[in-house]
């Protein structure tokens, strides 16, 4: 029963992903291409949780009850599916039958094997993980009881405001236990419901990522390796078992963000960019941290477009004379009324979203522990140097230049945040340190794997397999 | 075929060569299990086996006088024929010039764990225990009696261990599901498969060296790579099987609690809602209800069975004065309960309340 509203969980989602598809196509009076109806679902899955919290948040901000709130919910999915079926009689959508291979069926078999077995310890442990229970878990609980529009605030702010609930993580973003609260308000058991849907979204993760690795021309034995290094990598591994963290949530939308960027440079079609758009979005809705991965896409975005451009190098020695200028100066100081931009040897501030203190601490034991000495991470992180070896050897597309220069980025803001700010607290008592890395990980498998295309003679068995 | 030659050699040189080989003279294993000092029926000695009784704490203090032995010479302590289930801990503690050290013993059949005593004078060595003891962090039935077997324990060197035991023993040993498993697999305390890593690490770059040397297929580097994933994929499912045992016998009839604190949480909770309703209803204005405590398991966790009522939870009592307009009432509990006895022994305590109802659990206080 629990494996049964998991996947009427999922299924929901995805209703809402296909009918924001169709209405896309509706509206433009296009025809809906399925090329391949896994990665189909999968994005329909994704765009569905984005929507979904969309949905929740304008019930938050009107003010809806629980029980309006779940009317509103059933509507929303016959509207969906209305939609769907119009845009069925209306225009058509158009499926490419594509048999699925041997290799396909396996990878499908070890996916469904995995999340089984996971399920299998998964399903036996409580609510386990602390900050699921006090903040994402137990934001949901909170709003179960009280109304999913109760303001939710600190301690202080809750004493004097009438009408609302107190969390200690009260600024933390609302996606998450969005997500967790409409079986609570269905009255399924939540638990198993969330494990087994996040069992399932991760499958697809999976399969999109397979399927992107296929179209690089990787051979069947590669394929079936990723399947088995992202089901068995530890910690990845952990936290599908114990349910309810966040940086999960966070490591597949980041991979999903870096696969439709890339679908997009190759296909350069709108609605990808609208999808895109969305799953950027996503990204701060789920977690503080969100904003960083963010500014990150926008800026290896723009560094790849300027790198691209035939001023580049007048505009690298406009930065370099900017640098050198604010140098002079002592940093940057920009004061707006919607906050402050400040960059100097003494703190980092961006608005409100970065306000930190610069020191540094020597935490390179803690990075090696995490990397390599625990069993976080099996033998994954020695393929870091190869990585960005090939990525300045091998000539890329842009595609792949924009998601390389994320990750390096990403890398790079990650080293910079636990040595020079007060976030190595954290890596000194080894936790965010492995959360954060984890938040990469299957981005970071992915660009390995991408990178073993290019092996010798394995692309020769590209060409054969086109 | 020259690759996968030299590539085979690698890996089991790589796997099987010893790091540290010293020079120690021939050194006869040093049998602490007879040494034992404990209640005689909570280890008895039949078919060749000793059996330990843990309910709760079993400590098994080792006879100082029959320490005759220079232990320092030892680097590894190894137990025979362990059986023990998986939410049981079995350790081994010493003090060296006043400072207590611990070390925890490998769950594996024959367990062989590296041990460092940390002075280079064994007469500075005392207070030497083997401790048996469940976990309490994730269980919801600790306090139930069960039985560990082993046939003996000794002090040895790692020269006379066979290499490939040493590192069953330590790549196969159990780690179990705890609370802190999402921030990292394992802790630094215990760090099994480190040695397991670094050395298929070692072995894939030589791999990596020979497939731009040799100028091979592609394929046999993925290949290599995907044997040495194997290899540590290995003791995972081995410990994942073994975490299946464990949550198993945590959580014999429900996982509805995180342990057995937990448990106990609850019915507290339960008896506060039910005495928070009845007061509510007595009372025209909606009540606010403050937990006090600290970020700790015991008060976060009662918040938890709490949020059906509008309950919040602060460290400090001051802010109390903030709110006019509501009736606030705190939940006093754990290290706070004492004050509803005796308000005057506390600073903050001191006219500040008036207390509703006491319980032996938690008193219930009225912001004045």
């Amino acid at each position: 029963m629990i494996i049964l509203t998991g996947f009427f969980y999922s299924l929901y989602f995805m209703i809402l992903g296909f009918a924001a598809r169709a209405s896309y196509h509706l509206l433009n009076r296009t025809e809906l291409l399925i090329e391949k109806k896994t990665d189909f679902s999968a994005h329909a899955l994704f765009l569905g949780i984005f929507l979904h919290v969309l949905i929740f948040n304008m019930y938050q901000f009107i003010g809806l009850s629980n029980i309006m709130a779940l009317y509103f919910t059933m509507f929303a999915v016959v509207l969906a599916s209305v939609t769907i079926f119009f845009l069925a009689k209306k225009i058509g959508f158009h499926t490419v039958s594509i048999k699925p291979t041997s290799t396909n069926i396996i990878a499908l078999v070890f996916i469904a094997v995995c999340s089984s077995i996971i399920f299998w310890n998964g399903i036996q442990l409580p609510e386990m993980a602390w900050d699921s229970w006090m903040v994402w878990i137990g934001k949901a609980n909170q709003w179960a009881n009280h109304g999913v529009a109760t303001p939710v605030y600190p301690f202080d702010e809750w004493l004097n405001k009438p009408n609302s609930i107190y969390n200690e993580s009260a600024h933390y973003p609302d996606a998450l236990p969005l997500l967790y609260l409409l079986p609570k308000l269905l009255g399924w058991n939540s638990y198993g419901t969330l494990l087994t849907f996040h069992l399932i979204v991760f499958a697809m993760m999976t399969l999109l990522l397979v399927s992107r690795l296929e179209r690089k021309g990787a051979p069947w034995y590669l394929q079936l390796i990723l399947v088995i290094v992202i089901y068995t990598t530890p910690l990845l591994n952990n936290h599908l078992m114990i349910t309810g963290y966040a940086d999960i949530w966070m490591a597949m939308f980041i991979v999903i963000i870096m696969l439709t960027l890339i679908d997009y440079h190759e296909k350069g079609d709108n609605g990808v960019g609208i999808t895109l758009l969305c799953y950027l979005a996503m990204l701060p809705m789920l977690k503080l941290e969100g904003w960083v991965w963010l500014l990150l896409f926008m800026i290896a975005h723009i560094l790849v477009s300027l790198a691209n451009n035939p001023h580049r190098f007048k505009l690298l020695g406009i930065f370099i004379g900017f640098i050198f200028i604010l140098w002079i100066l002592g940093g940057l100081h920009l004061n707006f009324p919607f906050g402050n931009i400040i960059i100097n040897s003494e703190k980092i501030e961006f608005l409100h979203l970065i306000n930190a203190k610069i020191s540094f601490s020597n935490i390179t034991s803690e990075v090696l522990i995490g990397f390599f000495r625990q069993n976080n991470w099996s033998i994954l992180w020695l393929g870091l140097p190869f990585l960005l070896v090939s990525f300045v050897a091998n000539k890329q597309d842009k595609a792949s230049q924009v998601a390389h220069v994320f990750f390096i980025l990403a890398l790079a803001c990650f080293f910079f945040l636990f040595y020079f700010t007060q976030a190595s607290q954290w890596a000194k008592d080894l936790t965010a340190i492995n959360r954060v890395v984890l938040q990469l990980v299957p981005c970071y498998i992915f660009l390995l794997f991408k990178m073993l295309i290019r092996l010798n003679n394995i692309e020769i068995k590209k060409a054969q397999t086109q | 075929m020259i690759f996968w030659t030299i590539s085979t050699a690698m890996l089991l040189l790589c796997l099987f060569l010893p790091v540290k080989k010293t020079k120690q003279p021939s050194i006869e294993p040093f049998l602490i299990s007879s040494l034992i000092k404990v209640e005689p029926k909570l280890l008895t000695y039949f078919n060749n086996k000793f059996q330990a009784t843990v309910a709760g704490q079993l400590i098994m203090e080792i006879k100082q006088n029959k320490l005759t032995r220079e232990l320092t010479n030892y680097d590894v302590i190894i137990i025979e024929d362990l059986n023990m289930d998986y939410n049981t801990q079995f350790s081994l503690h010493w003090q060296v010039e006043g400072i207590n050290y611990s070390q925890i013993l490998n769950h594996s059949t024959q367990s062989i764990t590296p041990i460092d005593f940390k002075t280079t004078d064994s007469e500075n060595i005392n207070n030497l225990q083997l401790v048996l003891k469940p976990y309490f962090e994730l269980n919801t039935q600790p306090a139930i009696p069960r039985t560990v077997s082993f046939s003996s324990i000794y002090f040895d060197h790692s020269n006379n261990q066979n290499i490939w035991n040493s590192h069953k023993s330590q790549w196969f040993a159990f780690n179990p599901v705890e609370i802190n498993s999402i921030n990292g697999y394992s802790s630094t305390d215990s760090l099994p498969l480190e040695g397991l890593i670094l050395r298929l690490m070692l072995w894939l770059v030589i791999n990596i060296f020979l497939y731009f040397f040799i100028k091979i297929n592609g394929t046999h580097l993925i290949f290599s790579f995907a044997v040495a994933w194997l290899i540590t994929t290995l003791p995972f499912i081995s410990n994942f099987l073994k975490q299946h045992q464990q949550i198993v016998t945590a959580y014999p009839n429900d996982h509805e609690y995180i342990n057995a604190v937990d448990k106990y949480l609850y019915q507290v909770a339960k008896t506060i809602k039910a005495e928070l309703n009845h007061l509510s209803a007595q009372s025209n204005t909606p009540n606010k209800y403050v937990i006090l405590g600290t970020n700790q398991f015991e008060y976060l966790r009662l918040f938890y069975h709490l949020t059906e009522l509008n309950v919040g939870m602060s460290a400090r009592f001051s802010s109390v004065n903030d709110a006019k307009q509501q009736k606030l009432i705190y939940i006093l509990s754990n290290q706070y309960r004492a004050a509803c006895n005796n308000p005057r022994a506390e600073i903050w305590a001191e006219n500040q309340f008036s207390v509703l109802s006491e319980h032996p659990e938690y008193c219930l206080v009225e912001a004045l």
